[in-house]
């Protein structure tokens, strides 16, 4: 839900938003949202990513002293949370997804629905954290699938965790998929298959 | 050795069903168990049932099939119908002029391939 106040051209600003945060803080969150968005789309998993003053200046018409008050307000609310780094050094950003949701859950309830011709709007995670070895091995251990976890997490490492041209959305999926693929595939080789037929046979004669 | 009129079927569906089974490994097919140990009680009765081919024995049915699989014209498929050609071309071909050759042109047994000293039915 949060991708609604982003948009390339435009700004998109939520009324309720800003009368809790103010119209320039809103306004700046914004457009670090649509910046994520970008971001996001270029592989961004971490959920941190860099904006400049500049930049958001050109975007926003927020001067670097605003941008620095606003900033302030936004980190106050936890919506952001920000951290310089690298050489020469840059401001990273990091939206508090769950922190502007339950703002905008809060404040307007009664909107969800009406937003895009009163279609329903589903709220998905589309931050895909990559998941630590035990993870996989405790799930796979769960789902009993004998799938080995390190030969998963290698497959996908390789892989920079994408599926074919799509960054991975969910891993535990993957490894359901994984275990039908396992399933299907037969193990047996066509003399022992033969073998198990010549013996299944012999019961009914 | 004895005539297939003289096997009993209990005996014998286990050594059709044997070589069905060798045959559809040999052919390449996969015919699931089920399937060749129904063909196997049929063709056992009919073997036993079939008056047409003589006093053949099962060895003699054993040849008709492997010669059949190796060097048949038409492409092998487990039916009844094919087991009969197999077995009706065997007699013709193989049988019937190995008998000739012995009975007829006086050959020695032991040089005629195929040829098998008959064996007197019970009555």
């Amino acid at each position: 839900m949060k991708h609604l106040l982003s948009s390339t051209a435009f700004i998109v600003l939520n009324k309720n938003l800003a009368k809790q945060v103010g119209l320039k803080e809103a306004v700046l969150l914004a457009d670090l949202i649509s910046k994520e968005e970008y971001f996001i789309a270029n592989g961004m998993t971490d959920g941190w990513f860099f904006n400049t003053e500049a930049n958001i200046e050109a975007d926003t018409t927020l001067n670097p002293y605003h941008q620095r008050k606003c900033l302030k307000t936004l980190k106050e609310h936890n919506l952001i949370e920000v951290k310089r780094k690298g050489i020469p050094a840059k401001q990273y950003f990091k939206i508090n997804e769950e922190q502007v949701l339950q703002i905008l859950n809060n404040l307007s309830v009664k909107n969800l629905t009406t937003i895009n011709k009163n279609k329903e709007i589903t709220i998905i995670n589309k931050y895909f954290k990559k998941p630590e070895l035990l993870e996989v091995k405790n799930y796979c251990i769960l789902r009993k699938n004998n799938i080995d976890a390190e030969a998963f997490i290698a497959f996908y490492e390789s892989k920079g965790w994408m599926i074919g041209k799509n960054k991975m959305k969910d891993w535990k999926q993957a490894v359901i998929t994984w275990e039908k693929r396992n399933y299907k595939k037969p193990t047996m080789s066509k003399i022992d298959a033969q073998l198990n037929e010549y013996l299944k046979g012999k019961e009914y004669l | 050795m004895k005539p297939l009129q003289q096997e009993n079927l209990d005996d014998l569906i286990p050594k059709v069903y044997d070589l069905i089974t060798e045959t559809k490994i040999s052919i390449g097919f996969n015919t699931d168990g089920k399937t060749i140990a129904s063909l196997s009680k049929i063709f056992a009765k009919d073997l036993i049932r079939e008056k047409r081919w003589g006093a053949i024995t099962f060895n003699q049915v054993e040849d008709a099939f492997r010669i059949a699989i190796r060097f048949g014209k038409d492409e092998p498929f487990l039916t009844i119908r094919n087991f009969y050609k197999w077995i009706w071309a065997h007699k013709k071909e193989r049988i019937d002029v190995a008998t000739y050759n012995v009975e007829t042109l006086k050959q020695k047994p032991q040089e005629v391939p195929y040829y098998q000293e008959p064996i007197k039915l019970l009555k």
